[in-house]
């Protein structure tokens, strides 16, 4: 195949942006928190992985119980998903208030606590979910062919999520009022706070829809790819989560969008026109993110917190 | 007070080992069904010796360790770790391996400690023999004083797994995918993806070479190999050739494959060669079905080979995925195997994948060969017993251990030993065999499981790798086919390719031009259905071709699905189309 092959260009088109946008979903959760609280959520990609595992928990599959809740608490896909993401985003709101925030002013002590988390919540679904896969099984099935490019109706689901999602988070912290108390607490602090803004409860607040981002892409990006969920699974997004926001720039929004893009579009290309090394698109990705930050090291969108309207 | 601790001291620092004991050490990564199956394998035979008196009277116990890491996952032991555990554990034998990058770190562990090591999960040459190959990695053809104790009970290495997987593919292509697809009249595409780890590196490279699909010999690049080696290729150059159009070697963590698969249908392939033995079989199969990627998935998946879940995590999607196991669905190569298989289903709720038949067989093994020995503990060379060179007394217990009743084949080792033996000296300087093949005559000393039958026929009955198919919720093995031409194997079905690929549903007679086939939907389809109605998949009657609508029964709705196309011909060879499916 060569570089100008018209059904790889248009292959590398659209799933570069579905990759892109899936990718932009994943990310926005982890430069939310971090552009209003200042944490490096390192314990994202387990809130991740716990999206996909309670998904699985309320919607049984019938040869594939989970060990731990009983049949009775099943429930249909649409139902089993909200209910997944309010919980994981009730774990977050706990984790921040009895073990980020006790050490929110300490920068490393954060990323410490959070990777302790990470491994902690890994070890959890071990025990009680054990080392062996889950079903979580897509919400649509079949596909469709765009461009003469195949794509499945889920990956289409994740893509159009994502794009909506992102357009409805940048809506309500500009103009709602808890946006705009999240945006003060992200530019200052302190004078936040003498404003009578309750800073932890919106920093609570912040984790949650955080950590509920986080667990909607686990439920839509397993879904779209590996359709299962494993113990192990949240490390490749947590990775990819912090290149994206790097790439960006920490805390950025627009920046997250835009890295996000740029990851999908060089892992696609690397897949499709050097699928000898198709084994490194990852770390092409990683790569494009630190040549980025050889010629600009605050990311594409220097600033460092960005939630501004 | 200081005496008491200096007992307690000395008390706590070796291993304590109840007397009458026989401690097997399992490694592996106990949380995946890799190691599950090795666990279990181990559990069943350590149970199964126990009841009938132990070894020689001293108690099997099984002491396991977990060496996940260098997967995706920081918090698991590493393999030189779980190694340690064990030796700290005062285990006599080791079973397991999985990982080559693990195994690697774990065998150094127990050569140290002369600790004979049976692997019963890694493939890779290198392990134990990596034939004339110049790497890094010595074993036991290079150094034999020191990897002797290292021994290879399953899989059969990965040159005769991929050999296993070619000379399928080659049958396959020959009898279904050329008169279908070319009518031999031009190259045969195919594509390749590979994960990207040691153990499918020499597969990799062979199966995504032209030359040595179609050419009856090749010289193998220099290095790694020697100057001027020459290998048997496949020689399908007769038929028509096969052109290998996309080759991917894949992250053995990767979790999408849509760039690749997109590629694969790009390329108009029709033969899909996957070669993955992790978690992200799944993912690719799952999106080779959603992405209706119209070639047949045939080569290694080794968390397909998990009966039940492989179906039931896949929604199904894995529906004629095939690739090489140990064995299928309760598959009856011999009673053993069967009793193996319902004791597993009873006692953990799903069958046994390769390793749990290795782990298996390989204490089975200890326990007759030290039975036959009529010796425990042993005594080596120094005469003394307890010491680590007591190993050295056993490794001719195993070395000459035929055993024509293994769990999936008649065993034994290859062999024989390799340094400065004249007998292997004056072999090499006159076989006509090339460096890698196996040498049917010889027994012992070089440590790997024995198989040397690769075509449709398995006529002497030593361990080879079947190929086995997803069919209608169940894995069944499509291959060997005879046992001697034309007597057929009783548990063998015919292989199918998957319905995409069809221009028809309903063309369901799987029989290749010129006796019946493809190209006319006729009474001998009507014949089949007749012959299979009301059946559903386990039945010996059933055939996979027959049910139509793939709701795993044969009903009047295939019969109502023949009706409607009965009588259409079909001109073969049928074109290459990337899109569509149907051509009616």
């Amino acid at each position: 195949m060569n570089l100008g092959d018209k059904a790889l260009i248009e292959a590398l088109l659209l799933y570069g942006a579905i990759a892109g946008a899936v990718y932009a979903l994943l990310a926005l959760g982890f430069t939310l928190i971090y552009g209003v609280a200042e944490v490096v959520n390192m314990a994202h990609g387990a809130l991740f992985m716990l999206g996909a595992y309670m998904f699985f928990a309320f919607s049984l599959a019938p040869k594939n119980p989970p060990l731990w809740i009983a049949s009775p608490f099943a429930l249909e896909s649409g139902w089993a998903l909200i209910v997944a993401i309010i919980a994981v985003g009730i774990v977050g709101s706990i984790i921040y208030v009895l073990v980020i925030n006790p050490v929110i002013k300490d920068a490393l002590a954060s990323i410490v606590v959070t990777v302790a988390l990470a491994i902690v919540f890994q070890q959890a679904v071990y025990i009680e979910f054990g080392g062996v896969h889950r079903a979580v099984f897509p919400f649509v099935e079949g596909s469709t062919t765009i461009l003469g490019v195949t794509m499945t109706y889920t990956k289409l689901l994740a893509f159009g999520a994502s794009l909506i999602l992102f357009a409805i988070i940048s809506l309500f912290i500009g103009k709602s009022k808890i946006g705009k108390a999240m945006r003060a607490t992200a530019q200052d602090r302190e004078a936040a706070m003498l404003m009578g803004i309750n800073t932890t409860r919106i920093c609570m607040f912040t984790m949650f829809i955080s950590a509920s981002l986080a667990a909607l892409a686990g439920i839509l990006i397993s879904g779209s790819t590996t359709q299962v969920a494993t113990p192990q699974m949240w490390l490749t997004p947590l990775s990819m989560s912090f290149a994206i926001v790097i790439l960006g720039g920490l805390g950025s929004i627009k920046g997250t969008l835009i890295g996000a893009f740029i990851v999908g579009y060089a892992e696609n290309a690397v897949a499709l026109y050097l699928p000898g090394g198709s084994f490194l698109k990852g770390v092409v990705a990683l790569a494009v993110m630190v040549s980025v930050l050889l010629i600009r090291p605050k990311g594409l969108f220097g600033k460092r917190i960005e939630l501004e309207e | 007070m200081v005496t008491l601790l200096l007992i307690s001291i000395a008390f706590f620092s070796f291993p304590i080992r109840a007397v009458g004991t026989i401690k097997i050490g399992v490694v592996g990564p106990m949380p995946w069904i890799q190691g599950q199956g090795m666990r279990e394998g181990a559990e069943i035979a350590r149970d199964e010796i126990n009841a009938a008196g132990g070894i020689l009277g001293n108690t099997v116990e099984i002491v396991t360790a977990d060496d996940l890491r260098g997967e995706q996952d920081p918090t698991g032991p590493t393999g030189k770790a779980a190694a340690e555990e064990l030796m700290a554990a005062g285990v006599d034998f080791v079973v397991g391996g999985f990982r080559t990058e693990a195994v690697l770190a774990e065998r150094t562990v127990f050569m140290d400690n002369k600790k004979i090591f049976f692997i019963a999960g890694a493939s890779t040459d290198e392990l134990i023999d990596d034939g004339p190959k110049n790497n890094p990695y010595d074993d036991v053809r290079e150094d034999y004083a020191r990897y002797r104790y290292t021994f290879r009970v399953t899989p059969i290495n990965s040159t005769m797994l991929f050999k296993s997987i070619a000379g399928f593919e080659k049958y396959t292509m020959i009898s279904l995918l050329m008169p279908m697809y070319t009518g031999y009249a031009s190259p045969l595409k195919i594509a390749v993806i590979s994960e990207s780890l040691v153990w499918a590196d020499t597969m990799h490279f062979f199966l995504s070479w032209n030359d040595w699909w179609n050419n009856a010999t090749v010289t193998l690049p220099s290095p790694p190999y020697p100057p001027g080696t020459v290998y048997p290729g496949m020689g399908m150059a007769p038929y028509g050739r096969v052109n290998v159009v996309y080759q991917a070697r894949v992250s053995a963590i990767a979790t999408d494959f849509t760039a690749e698969l997109s590629a694969v249908k790009t390329s108009e392939a029709r033969l899909l060669i996957h070669v993955i033995s992790g978690a992200a079989g799944r993912t690719f199969i799952s999106q080779w079905n959603d992405l209706g990627v119209k070639a047949v998935p045939l080569g290694i998946d080794v968390l397909g080979q998990e009966i039940p879940a492989h179906w039931d995590l896949t929604g199904g999607k894995c529906q004629f995925e095939g690739f090489l196991a140990t064995a299928a669905q309760r598959t009856p190569l011999n009673a053993r195997t069967l009793a193996f298989y319902d004791t597993t289903m009873t006692r953990y709720g799903h069958a046994p994948i390769y390793t749990s038949y290795g782990a298996y067989d390989a204490i089975i093994a200890i326990d007759e060969a030290l039975e036959a020995n009529g010796k425990w503990p042993m005594t080596g060379p120094d005469g003394v017993s307890g010491t680590l060179d007591d190993s050295d007394e056993m490794v001719p217990l195993f070395e000459k251990a035929y055993r024509p009743n293994g769990i999936v084949g008649k065993f034994k080792y290859t062999g024989p030993h390799p340094m400065g033996s004249a007998a292997y000296d004056t072999y090499m300087a006159n076989t006509t065999h090339s460096y890698l093949d196996i040498n049917p005559t010889m027994a012992g000393t070089l440590h790997d499981v024995f198989s040397n039958e690769l075509g449709p026929e398995w006529k002497e009955g030593y361990t080879r790798a079947l190929f086995t198919q997803w069919q209608g919720g169940r894995l069944e093995v499509v291959y060997p086919v005879y046992s001697t031409i034309p007597t057929r194997l009783p548990f063998s079905k015919i292989f199918m390719l998957p319905r995409l690929m069809f221009p028809y549903p309903s063309d369901i007679v799987q029989v290749p031009p010129p006796t019946g086939g493809y190209g006319l939907i006729d009474i001998f389809d009507a014949l089949t259905i007749v012959g299979t109605f009301g059946t559903t998949p386990g039945a010996p009657a059933w055939h996979a071709a027959a049910d139509t609508n793939d709701d795993r029964v044969i009903d009047i709705f295939d019969a109502l699905t023949l009706r409607i196309v009965f009588g259409k011909k079909i001109a073969l060879p049928l074109p290459y189309c990337s899109e569509g499916g149907r051509l009616s």
